[in-house]
């Protein structure tokens, strides 16, 4: 059983998005591309003139759209490659890099970060956690990147990077954070097949 | 904190170098492949890699490669190279498993790219309030002629020192072959206490060694007694890897309901929610109960030691306090060790006490109790400490738990254990005693405020920081620093001078040994840059006695140097004979003499690389990350270890057999009631501890952007009640201050204070917090008692006092995570 505390579960303060919290921190944003812009043209000649973040070699995955989504119950879908399990969820607070108008759409690699056993089953929406692992009970933070709350990985739980598009629909547009398994989040697997699985 | 999206695999052609982890006790294994960054990295293929796995890997293969594992680093070749450290999925302590400390070894490596870039590189001496560049040559004649100024004018007290016993037997036997062996100080301390007391003498007196058991021995117990150790956050893979599939029922006696107390909770275990310092008292009313149910051990107890065999012990503190059962059983009956008593002042239910004591006692089908292992830890040795240990090491005993698969009592451990003593401490020459004219080991603090000790040389230790009452220690060297002239120049002679006439005036000279500069290192005369973990050969052992060597894998940076060499050094500066050392393995050789016959000889070591022809320390890389249990010995040309001590009843005493200590709360109650809070004066118990991801005092982890972002200052657990009525959320920050810093001086208090931000939680009790017990710059030994207990010198750094008062708000909680930690 999960504790909720009434006072720790108080979003609070609005939470920082992920550039915003970067920049505060000092870390320097070379090799991320974050783009806020009005309208850009791509390397590829594409005009692009949403909001939009890239990253290099991602596929653009159409996943669901915001209606889909009811405060607190996951969708999984696998994405970029098949055997990288993920959640979306709409977590009903404020979180970095949180998409759709309410900044709480997240999606998240739901394998573990410490040693790859999966996390089906232990999202906790009353705290917008994940966790804890069956394996060693691990427990990651959704609304503050995959930040481990408490646990044995060495990395945040790897994080997709969503965008909504015209008709709230909401697209996996990127990774960051290896996923586990892999030595590379593009490399040694295939697409999986469609747009979504469960 | 955004983490790589690929690792480089490591090719065939990587070198292997094999290890312990530079972290916890537990010493789990890994391995670092090295490899040329103009080397193409491996492929996904088995047969394409250095860890001959497919990639994708499967889950728990211990084959992936975390981008926490991977580094780039300069060697001394001037060539770019990767370094991967990687969990060993054939070392039997670990399988492949970590924790996130281990998990990140490599984000600790110096490398010229990253944060570590700030290594200690080259001698430093102060000139004129900046530290400036020196030689080792200077380095070394400098603090010759400072240590030899001292010994001749004063005698070998004036010396005083503090060292680690973590970092390697290579260095603490050159260490303790000067200090004591050579100059014979008795001013002498550790990096976690500020004498040369022991931690556990209350087990030891039992005639029980402190570390007895294997890892196995955790997987084969039925019940698991967690007595002051926080095992899930400070001894993770023994927990996670041999606790938790042993699936042994828990007793956790803690004042917080932590992630390890609510494990134990949810499968069939109990927590003892026990006010803090009152442990004692809780040990003796179990034992109690566990008597008058008749489920004492009469077959083990009929086999230990008879009051006369007591009284023949030479150990004064076992003549003293060495008891047997029978009047053990008598102060048992004072009415505090009642049920009901005992529950009201350990706040432990007496539900939950008689729980506990079943678990631990109560007989199965055979007719014997159940397989227990008890580990203790920190909250039972840094509370009163001889009364508690005993009375917890007495549990042992009493339910015949020593010895035997499955069944025995041990430290749960914190650092690894790299101590050789080339000479013991000149316990002769101690002028501190314990009120009963019996010399304990001096409290080194008060004999650098009483202007005894003229120079001290600090090794591996934050000490300004770190050591009990802290702010008042650190003023107080501080002042004793200014006395005196500086040098003006770095010329060796003017520095001699000017520290020399500083002595002379009654002012103190101190030098430090340290891999990174640090609050301690900045107060510094000089300063000495040392090697560190991976970039020299060393050799320590885990939580179940299995010593491994460092095969180092990476250079020190600039002029960093391992400490045996630095004290080789100056010692040879001296003009002290025996310090002729060409490298670690020559130390390594010599150190086994000094652990003949002991419970960690490993001459056996030594025998087979003279049988083999190679090195000691060859012979240790043979053996990897499984290295051996000590003590070791050969049979048949083969290296054999020992799984568990004290197997066919042989205990360390003189007639071999072991014994009850005396552990009455009547002795602890006095101190206890000194140190605890006044609630109203609006005090509350600051209980201080480690938190998972952190590592003490952070050298490695400030520069970890991953445990950077988890904890950016120290926080203050504190209960949402308490919370409320301060007016705080969680990243509101809070002071901690007292005015009433205990002291064993009588009507004299210390001061301390401390800010930190606040994470609302129910871990700890109402009129309990807790904060991160070595946090840099927000330091909680500010509020540590200074005091030691007089049988065995050492602080009660866990019964601290503090006032709380809200000092305003941060940006901390749209940062940062402030979720529960105990969520199971």
């Amino acid at each position: 059983m999960s504790r909720g505390i009434a006072m720790s579960q108080d979003p609070g303060p609005k939470a920082l998005s992920r550039r915003e919290f970067l920049q505060k921190a000092g870390f320097g944003l070379a090799g991320v591309v974050v783009g806020v812009v009005a309208s850009q043209v791509l390397p590829t000649g594409e005009k692009v003139d949403k909001v939009r973040i890239a990253y290099p070699g991602h596929p653009d995955v159409r996943i669901a759209n915001l209606k889909d989504l009811k405060v607190g119950e996951p969708i999984f879908f696998e994405y970029p490659l098949k055997g990288q399990k993920n959640l979306l969820v709409k977590l009903g607070r404020p979180a970095h890099d949180g998409v759709g108008p309410d900044g709480d759409v997240v999606a998240f690699s739901s394998i573990c970060a410490h040693m790859g056993i999966p996390l089906d089953g232990a999202f906790k929406p009353e705290l917008g956690l994940i966790g804890p692992c069956p394996g060693h009970l691990s427990t990651f933070d959704l609304a503050r990147s995959g930040m481990m709350v408490m646990g044995k990985a060495s990395e945040n739980l790897p994080q997709i990077a969503l965008a909504v598009r015209d008709g709230g629909e909401i697209y996996a547009t990127g990774s960051y954070g290896l996923v586990y398994g892999f030595r590379d989040n593009l490399l040694d697997a295939t697409a999986p097949k469609g747009g979504r699985q469960g | 904190m955004r983490s790589k999206n690929r690792v480089p695999l490591p090719p065939r052609s990587a070198e292997v170098h094999t290890m312990s982890c530079q972290y916890c006790i537990v010493g789990c294994g890994y391995k670092a492949y090295v490899w040329p960054v103009d080397v193409p990295e491996g492929g996904p293929r088995a047969g394409e890699n250095a860890l001959g796995a497919d990639f994708p890997v499967a889950p728990m293969s211990g084959q992936w490669v975390s981008p926490g594992f991977h580094t780039v680093t300069r060697k001394k070749d001037g060539r770019d190279y990767n370094v991967v450290i990687i969990p060993d999925k054939d070392c039997v302590v670990n399988k492949g498993n970590h924790s996130s400390r281990g998990g990140t070894n490599a984000q600790a490596v110096y490398t010229p790219y990253g944060p570590t870039a700030d290594r200690l590189t080259r001698p430093l001496v102060r000139v004129g309030e900046a530290q400036q560049p020196i030689s080792w040559d200077a380095a070394a004649r400098i603090a010759a002629a400072l240590l030899k100024h001292a010994t001749e004018k004063w005698g070998p007290q004036a010396v005083g020192f503090r060292m680690f016993p973590y970092e390697f037997y290579e260095n603490t036997y050159a260490i303790t072959k000067l200090y004591f062996g050579k100059i014979g100080t008795p001013n002498a301390a550790f990096h976690n206490r500020p004498s040369f007391g022991g931690e556990t003498p209350g087990l030891e007196d039992c005639g029980i060694s402190t570390w007895s058991i294997g890892y196995v021995d955790a997987e084969k117990a039925e019940t698991v007694v967690a007595w002051g150790t926080n095992m899930y956050e400070t001894q993770d893979v023994l927990f996670t890897q041999h606790v938790m599939p042993g699936g042994a029922k828990l007793v956790v006696v803690d004042p917080r309901r932590t992630l390890t107390a609510a494990y134990a909770e949810s499968r069939g275990g109990v927590h003892l929610r026990v006010v803090p310092g009152t442990d004692a008292l809780l040990a003796g009313a179990i034992a109690r109960y566990i008597i008058e149910q008749g489920w004492e051990a009469k077959d083990f107890i009929s086999r230990m030691a008879s009051r006369a065999e007591i009284d023949a012990e030479e150990n004064w503190r076992r003549k003293k306090f060495g008891i047997t059962f029978d009047e053990f059983r008598a102060y048992l009956q004072k009415p505090e060790y009642a049920l009901d008593r005992a529950a009201e002042v350990t706040g432990v239910p007496a539900g939950k006490i008689k729980q506990a004591a079943e678990l631990i006692a109560k007989p199965g089908a055979g007719g014997r109790g159940p397989r227990t292992v008890f580990f203790i830890e920190k909250g039972a040795i840094w509370n009163i400490n001889y009364e508690t240990v005993a009375s917890i090491a007495d549990l042992a005993l009493l339910t015949g738990n020593v010895g035997e698969e499955g069944r025995g009592i041990s430290r749960a451990g914190g650092h690894q254990e790299g101590f050789m003593g080339a000479a013991g401490y000149p316990i002769d020459r101690a002028t501190d005693t314990d009120g009963d004219g019996h010399k304990i080991p001096n409290y080194l603090d008060e004999h650098i405020a009483s202007g005894e000790v003229r120079i001290q040389h600090i090794i591996g230790a934050n000490t300004m920081g770190m050591t009990a009452s802290a702010q008042w220690a650190r003023e107080m060297m501080q002042r004793r620093l200014d006395v005196g002239p500086n040098p003006e120049s770095a010329d060796p002679d003017e520095v001699i001078r000017a520290l020399k006439a500083r002595m002379d005036q009654g002012g103190l000279v101190l030098m430090v040994n340290d891999i990174y500069p640090n609050l301690t290192t900045s107060m510094a005369d000089l300063v000495f840059p040392a090697a560190m973990w991976g970039e020299h050969a060393g050799s320590r052992w885990n939580g179940e006695r299995r010593l491994r060597t460092v095969s180092p894998f990476t250079d020190p940076p600039g002029e960093a140097r391992p400490d045996w060499w630095i004290i080789a050094r100056i010692a040879k500066e001296m003009g002290y004979d025996g310090f002729d050392w060409k490298d670690d393995n020559d130390v390594f050789t010599e150190a086994a003499e000094a652990s003949k016959e002991g419970h960690e000889d490993y001459t056996a070591v030594v025998d087979l690389a003279k049988q083999q022809g190679k090195t000691a320390h060859q012979v240790m890389f043979d053996l990897g990350t499984n290295g051996v249990q000590l003590p070791a010995r050969l049979e048949g040309g083969k290296i054999v270890g020992t799984v568990r001590l004290h197997e066919g009843g042989r205990f360390d005493t003189k007639s071999g057999k072991a014994m009850f200590i005396r552990a009455e709360w009547a002795t602890a109650r006095p101190v206890w009631e000194a140190l605890r809070p006044d609630p109203s004066r609006g005090e509350f118990w600051v209980v201080s501890g480690r938190v998972d991801e952190v590592w003490q005092t952070m050298y490695t982890d400030k520069r970890k952007p991953s445990v950077t972002e988890r904890w950016p200052m120290n926080c203050v657990e504190i209960h949402p009640d308490d919370a409320k009525a301060l007016g705080v959320r969680s990243g509101d920050l809070i002071s901690l201050s007292s005015d009433r810093v205990f002291t064993a001086h009588k009507g004299v208090f210390d001061r301390g204070s401390l800010t930190a931000a606040a994470y609302v939680s129910d871990i700890v009790p109402p009129g309990v917090v807790f904060v991160n017990f070595a946090f840099p710059d927000q330091w909680a030994n500010v509020l540590v008692p200074r005091w030691l207990h007089p049988v065995n010198p050492v602080p009660p750094f866990k019964l601290a006092r503090a006032k709380l008062k809200k000092v305003g708000g941060s940006d901390l909680a749209a940062s940062t995570t402030f979720l529960p930690r105990n969520v199971i």
